[in-house]
């Protein structure tokens, strides 16, 4: 196929979807919810949670099908779905994600490698999930920022005051905890 | 990427195990009775919101012209 028959079978099929086929659907989704369901994974970091988010996200792209519009891009629209109901399924299970109990002290004194993990999860587990979503995709994943910042609908230079506010609250969280970074 | 940055990412990879993002199924199957599911609730609903029009309409015809004006 060369490319200008691509654009138009692209457009072809954005178009069918906006108007509620379907199989056009069922052929977006099939082209990109391996895309989708990684990036909702690397956000929320478990992967039965991320099936679900993944389902949401299509069910919230096929409702607001009719707003679509064909001449986007169908994967960048995706994710900018998917980062919200990602960020939702955050809010709605902060602690479980992370296996996080706020209110267990950490024992004082020299702390082994296993306690400092722990600490570490559970200060990461106390973000907001904003700030968690933003530094799960910048500090761990490594995801360029221009990318993170268009799935959040938000600037580079929001995403980096997000990441920095992220690395300012797990320092004071660890530093709470006695774990000195 | 700045020093503190750089600690605190070093002890996030450390603490947190690496996530799989590959999918190991296909998910259309749950999407479609994710569908299903909808459009059985809505479809009920739909009957509900019937059944209370017609009991309003035989309750008091009087406000079929008003209805009807409002469409």
């Amino acid at each position: 196929m060369d490319a200008m028959a691509e654009v138009h079978e692209v457009d072809d099929l954005g178009r069918r979807f906006a108007e509620g086929n379907l199989d056009a659907f069922e052929t977006l989704f099939r082209r990109h919810q391996t895309e989708v369901f990684g990036w909702i994974t690397r956000i929320v970091r478990d992967q039965a949670l991320a099936e679900d988010a993944t389902i949401e996200t299509f069910w919230r792209i096929y409702r607001a099908r009719a707003r679509f519009d064909a001449r986007r891009e169908f994967g960048a629209w995706a994710r900018r779905i998917a980062t919200n109901v990602a960020i939702d399924a955050l809010k709605a299970k902060p602690r479980e994600i992370a296996g996080i109990e706020r209110d267990v002290p950490v024992a004082p004194g020299p702390i082994a490698d296993a306690a400092m993990n722990d600490a570490v999860r559970r200060a990461f587990g106390l973000l907001p999930a904003k700030l968690r979503a933003a530094a799960s995709l910048a500090l761990i994943e490594e995801q360029p920022h221009a990318q993170i910042a268009a799935a959040l609908g938000i600037s580079v230079a929001a995403v980096k005051s997000r990441v920095h506010r992220s690395v300012e609250l797990l320092r004071k969280s660890l530093r709470r905890l006695q774990v000195t970074p | 990427m700045k020093p503190e940055e750089n600690e605190i990412r070093e002890m996030l990879r450390q603490a947190l195990p690496p996530v799989n993002p590959e999918l190991e199924a296909d998910l259309w199957p749950r999407m479609l009775r994710r569908l299903d599911e909808r459009h059985a609730r809505m479809s009920w609903m739909d009957r509900i919101l019937l059944l209370a029009v017609s009991a309003g309409v035989i309750a008091f015809p009087a406000v079929i012209p008003q209805l009807l004006y409002q469409l």
